[in-house]
């Protein structure tokens, strides 16, 4: 009696189920840190033109100082406000707020950096506070935010 | 009675009977690539940094401070005109000249062949010069070479 040698079944299809987990998984990756860079960086700023700005690779350890009208479409009229990580500040705070983040990163305070997104049309006074909170916080990793010419 | 063709007729089980993943991957890749690409247009901020942001009582950039600057100083102070005109005096600048960062920094450099190379620079700018005047001046000190730069506070 002859045996019949039934072959194994071949799947001939490659299983997608594991490159579709890792593909979700970077999706959402990219969605909460657009969401997250997008909240610090406040909407609505157009910062300054400047030929010697560089890129900034290292973005650890940094806090973003918005200063911008209270609302863009009217101008100064309505004053001006400060904002950081979406919280309004007053002035005379902002030392204490630069304190405590240096106080917050602990031995790594030299390493802070604050960067200072400046409404291109806002008068001086309004972004002077904040240069002089960071000499009075003893901060001298300020960077100024810009743009490219033609950007 | 049937021949033996029966044999013939007999089909491969398919026990692979999922649906077809393959537009879902193509979606899947074309999403991925979509978030990819718009976090990086997100962010076209370029940065000017600053080591000594502002000369106050206390703290950095001051005599009491733990940073010192330069003993030698030359200030450069900015006068709002009205609208959009402002006034830039340094390094007895002819104020009838051209303002614009290719002409500001070409004089700065002509200028700092003159001064001592370690100056402190202090741009004093008054209350109403907008930040885009101020950022102007200190991008042309910036291309002219100057590295000890600092803002006072608005007069």
């Amino acid at each position: 009696m002859a045996r019949r040698i039934i072959e194994g079944m071949h799947d001939e299809h490659v299983n997608v189920t594991p490159l579709i987990d890792i593909v979700m998984c970077l999706i959402i990756f990219f969605l909460v840190a657009g969401k997250l860079a997008k909240e610090e960086a406040s909407e609505g700023i157009s910062v300054p033109q400047a030929g010697q700005s560089r890129e900034l690779a290292d973005q650890q350890n940094r806090i973003i100082v918005n200063v911008k009208f209270r609302n863009p479409k009217v101008g100064i009229a309505e004053g001006t406000i400060i904002e950081i990580r979406k919280r309004e500040i007053m002035p005379g705070q902002l030392a204490t707020e630069f304190r405590a983040e240096v106080a917050r990163l602990g031995s790594e305070f030299k390493s802070l950096r604050v960067i200072v997104r400046g409404e291109e049309k806002l008068p001086y006074e309004y972004v002077a506070p904040v240069l002089i909170a960071c000499a009075q916080a003893n901060l001298n990793n300020v960077y100024f935010a810009t743009r490219n010419y033609g950007g | 009675m049937s021949s033996g063709g029966g044999r013939r007729g007999m089909k491969k089980a398919n026990l692979h009977a999922g649906p077809n993943m393959t537009p879902m991957v193509d979606l899947v890749m074309c999403l991925l690539i979509f978030f990819m690409l718009s976090s990086t247009f997100a962010v076209t901020e370029m940065f000017m940094q600053n080591s000594v942001p502002a000369l106050e009582g206390v703290g950095i950039g001051s005599s009491k401070g733990t940073s010192k600057i330069p003993t030698v100083t030359q200030n450069i102070s900015i006068k709002s005109l009205g609208g959009d005109k402002v006034l830039i005096t340094a390094f007895e600048r002819n104020p009838d000249r051209p303002d614009d960062v290719a002409s500001l920094t070409a004089f700065f450099k002509t200028a700092k062949t003159r001064v001592d190379k370690d100056i402190q620079i202090l741009i004093a700018p008054e209350k109403a010069v907008p930040w885009s005047d101020v950022v102007r001046v200190y991008d042309a000190l910036a291309g002219a070479g100057f590295e000890h730069v600092a803002f006072t506070n608005a007069r």
